[in-house]
């Protein structure tokens, strides 16, 4: 018990909720960065399809969030 | 139950709003309600005068452009990042070298057309649930400045670090807003 506690303290000793708060901070980042670079994509000529391919999603999910604007 | 608002803190309340009609403001942010706030010779004084109030708005207003800027990723989020190595000011620097400044700016909920009307924003949201706390533990009857100032500055903000930062906090305000109970009566 004491070792399993010793190893989980090992792994990460920090306490959950900076590890969540950070999640939730990557997460804000990554949707903002994937906004700003997919209408860089736009704005040099891909399309729709040539995004989502790289973006590991179908074109229309691709679309679908940053699509119409 | 529906809480009953003095007029004042009613007014105050609507002038954040126009605050962030003018802004174009999705929302209602805490700097709309500080700046309401301002225009309240009562409240102003409570918060430590005009100049005190005017200077932290300025600092709340770089502060959101700054949270803005790095795509509303907030202090303590930040804070967590750097406990991973990740050092956001070094990227989105870089990201604004590639992408242009404002690469990451959460524009979403800055700008908004002209005829959709600004909601509070989660911040606001929890400073009037926190006044109504303040309310019930007063036992007065209606919602009053006074409990939108405590709330202002005991709910954890941009806006309540900044106030600490110039010497207002709960237990300043308290002392505050008790003398002048005492010297003022109702004062309006």
């Amino acid at each position: 018990m004491t070792e399993a506690r010793a190893l989980a303290s090992a792994a990460g000793d920090a306490d959950p909720r900076v590890g969540l708060r950070a999640v939730v901070g990557l997460r804000k980042l990554v949707d903002q960065l994937e906004r700003a670079q997919v209408r860089r994509a736009r704005e040099l000529g891909w399309s729709w399809a040539e995004i989502a391919q790289e973006l590991s999603v179908t074109r229309q999910a691709a679309y679908k969030k940053h699509g119409r604007r | 139950m529906l809480t009953r608002v003095t007029s004042a803190a009613q007014s105050v309340m609507a002038r954040a709003y126009e605050c962030a009609r003018r802004d174009h403001a999705a929302v209602i942010g805490e700097e709309h309600v500080l700046e309401a706030l301002l225009a309240d010779p009562q409240a102003a004084r409570v918060l430590g005068g005009r100049s005190v109030v005017e200077n932290v708005l300025h600092t709340v207003r770089d502060a959101l452009d700054e949270r803005r800027r790095k795509g509303g990723v907030t202090a303590a989020e930040e804070g967590a990042l750097a406990e991973l190595g990740i050092n956001l000011d070094a990227v989105v620097d870089q990201i604004e070298d590639q992408l242009g400044a404002g690469a990451l700016a959460s524009d979403g909920p800055k700008r908004t057309s002209w005829w959709r009307r600004p909601v509070f924003s989660a911040d606001v949201v929890r400073v009037l649930a926190e006044a109504e706390r303040h309310l019930a533990a007063t036992g007065k009857r209606s919602l009053d400045l006074e409990h939108l100032v405590l709330a202002l500055v005991s709910v954890p903000s941009v806006t309540a670090e900044s106030l600490a930062r110039q010497g207002v906090d709960e237990a300043s305000l308290r002392t505050v807003l008790d003398d002048e109970g005492r010297a003022g009566g109702e004062g309006r």
